[in-house]
């Protein structure tokens, strides 16, 4: 690496649109500019001089912004000087190193990282799998990287719901199957109704799988008058909002599964059954045993509820479980 | 699109079985390709698989081997639902016909064709065991772990085992295929003792799930020529899948059937509905990302396994053994890995468990 120089450049010459060694993600400058006024700047920023003059940020460019914010001209930096026009990786890994030693970056940082590393500095994958990836704090092998390396091609605000907790890197990427529409549409929609990453994710493969059945765009899908309703309904919660919505994808997906299980339900009903008795159907309605369940806290109760069980035993309804599946 | 047999891209031999005069026969179908030899099969598998996982399906490599372990074993069948007594015979590992649904893509973490060379030993080991046991009937079948004739025109198996079982009083051999690859023993004298069988589907499915094998035309012409040469015939539909027209698309393959196939030639028929392990639901989407059978209704059953949502199967079931009946009241129609609830509401009886679906399977050997 050449060695460096500490000297004032003014802001001008810093070309803050080059941003080659840059990965940060999310600029919240207004604590740094507070900062900034009272103690100034600790650490000078890691520049490198292009053949043209003009300054490439190595690392700092939160400072440097800020510095452009709070109107300061000058500032003094380490400066490196390269024989090429091309960013270098060594100036990259400088900021890299630095930024791991003091800070934990964000999985999308982390994807950004890993994307320069492959397409800008030509770094194979192999080292990027066995040096970078522990370095990441990630899993080492190629299906974590393939992961990362799709984030980077997310728009701006799946990628901050990402870096803020709201959707998952698995639901992010699954997002990346659909068009950019229909991203933003389902986006649009969990950030509707504040679902949680299960339920996103629930959501998500239902809307998919509709989708390719249907052969319809998921906008079409979310067009269906129930689901309008429900999301119209203000007199719902969200969560009960995202459960119907559910149910709706599900019928629509399971039409079959969902009528039966729907009759099975009415049957109960019919049974009237108090709430300490529950009767289950075997799971899927796969087999053909039903389940009675009930739980008592003396004689007199227990004998309540099987004086229940008894009259209901030669109920119409009860042999209708026999052929609902 | 014709059917173009199997034709590796490569040839690994296991040292042990170099000379062996399977391998020589087989070297000599395939004059175009350098063998390349290696000293254990595991290891083989393990340092190789992934340079080959990008392979074309009909090119997949071929490797011949040795077979350490038993060649016959009982069908694995599967947990709480009513199971043939079947019984597998281990002679080639994997297939190259790239069905969507099939299960040995979870199976066999594998790219290769494995084919066993030491059929000597296979041999002595099917007469020891069962001339062991001359009360039992020994149903045994090559087509569970792959594809029973696709290879057979390089390995030329099917001719040994049909002359092998022709003498057998208590046993036949099953030879389950989609391939049209009869010509190494539809003429040889096989005295009853072996039944050719097809996996048939729709034309709609063989074309969007099967797309590397013959067509439905092809089975039934290469069923048509068995059926002349004396064989027993049985034909499987398994997978059925459940789509729009399927009640009108399995009704024409069965008609199909009997326009070329006398009843009495057939043994049996089975019935099996699409079901798969939940791992292979991935493989499936990403192997086969055009196809749509992995958005049926599908629910773990008693197994775990993913399968059609009971009353669709019972009336994909009902429907078939109702047109089947139809054209040939007396052909034996059995459910693959079905529930003895499942077998009454379908058929309106039910052998009720495994032991008896053997007894009355063995009855019609």
């Amino acid at each position: 690496m050449n060695k460096s120089k500490e000297m004032k450049i003014h802001l001008d010459q810093i070309d803050v649109n080059d941003r080659s060694y840059i990965f940060t993600f999310e600029l919240p400058l207004s604590q740094l500019i507070n900062s900034i006024k009272n103690i100034g700047i600790l650490h000078s920023p890691i520049l490198e001089q292009k053949n043209n003059g003009t300054f490439r940020i190595v690392s700092g460019l939160k400072r440097i912004l800020a510095l452009r914010h709070l109107k300061i001209d000058q500032i003094s930096s380490q400066v490196y000087y390269s024989t090429s026009q091309e960013p270098t990786l060594e100036l990259f890994l400088l900021n890299f190193y630095e930024n791991i030693g003091t800070r934990h970056l964000n999985e999308i940082e982390k994807s950004m990282v890993l994307y320069k590393l492959i397409e800008l500095f030509h770094v194979s994958e192999d080292r990027v799998i066995s040096e970078f990836l522990p370095l990441l704090e990630l899993g080492s092998n190629e299906v974590v990287l393939s992961r990362y390396l799709k984030l980077v091609k997310l728009e701006d605000n799946i990628k901050i719901a990402i870096v803020e907790d709201f959707i998952s890197i698995d639901n992010a990427v699954a997002l990346l199957e659909r068009s950019q529409i229909e991203r933003r549409t389902i986006f649009n929609l969990f950030h509707q109704l504040k679902s949680g990453k299960n339920r996103q994710k629930e959501l998500l493969r239902l809307l998919q799988e509709l989708s390719e059945i249907n052969a319809q765009s998921i906008d079409q899908i979310l067009q269906n008058n129930e689901i309008q309703d429900v999301l119209a309904n203000n007199k719902i919660t969200l969560p009960q909002k995202a459960e119907r919505i559910k149910e709706v994808l599900m019928k629509m997906r399971y039409p079959l599964f969902t009528k039966i299980e729907k009759d099975f339900q009415n049957l109960k009903k019919d049974l009237k059954l108090p709430p300490n008795i529950i009767l289950r159907p075997p799971p899927f309605f796969e087999g053909d045993k039903y389940t009675i369940e009930f739980s008592f806290k003396n004689q007199s109760e227990f004998k309540k509820f099987t004086g229940i069980l008894s009259s209901i035993a030669d109920q119409n309804c009860l042999a209708k479980l026999e052929s609902l599946a | 699109m014709t059917y173009q047999p199997y034709r590796p891209s490569k040839i690994y031999i296991e040292k042990r079985i170099l000379n062996h005069p399977v391998t020589q026969r087989i070297l000599a179908k395939l004059p175009t390709l350098s063998p390349i030899i290696f000293n254990d099969l595991s290891k083989f598998i393990m340092e190789n698989s992934s340079i080959h996982q990008n392979n074309v399906p009909n090119n997949k490599p071929l490797v011949l081997a040795y077979q350490k372990g038993e060649f016959l074993k009982r069908c694995p069948g599967t947990q709480n639902y009513i199971c043939c007594g079947y019984q597998i015979l281990n002679l080639v590992n994997n297939c190259e016909i790239n069905c969507s649904y099939c299960i040995l893509q979870g199976y066999f973490n594998s790219p290769f064709i494995i084919v066993y060379g030491n059929i000597e030993d296979m041999f002595v080991e099917l007469e020891e065991k069962i001339s062991r046991q001359p009360d039992k009937i020994f149903r045994i079948g090559t087509g569970e772990l792959a594809d029973s004739l696709s290879t057979d025109h390089f390995t030329q198996y099917s001719s040994q085992l049909v002359s092998f079982f022709a003498d057998k009083q208590n046993a036949i051999i099953e030879l389950k295929t989609k391939s049209t690859l009869i010509e190494n023993f539809v003429n040889l004298n096989h005295k009853g003792r072996t039944v050719v069988a097809w996996s048939l589907n729709t034309p709609k499915i063989i074309s969007t799930e099967e797309s590397s094998a013959p067509t439905l035309e092809e089975r039934l012409a290469a069923a048509e020529k068995c059926q002349h040469a004396g064989f027993k015939l049985a034909f499987h539909f398994d997978p059925m899948i459940y789509y729009d027209s399927w009640e009108q698309d399995y009704h024409f393959v069965v008609q199909k059937i009997f326009e070329k196939i006398k009843p009495k030639n057939i043994i049996w028929i089975s019935l099996g509905a699409l079901r798969y392990p939940p791992h292979l639901d991935q493989i499936i989407r990403q192997n086969h990302p055009d196809s749509k059978i992995v958005y049926g209704e599908l629910f773990p059953g008693k197994d775990g396994k993913l399968r059609y949502f009971k009353p669709i199967r019972i009336k994909m079931f009902g429907k078939m053994n109702q047109w089947i009946k139809q054209l040939a009241p007396d052909v034996f129609v059995y459910l693959c890995m079905e529930s003895s609830e499942v077998w009454h509401k379908s058929f309106s009886w039910t052998p009720k468990s495994s032991i008896g679906l053997k007894r009355l399977m063995d009855k019609l050997i």
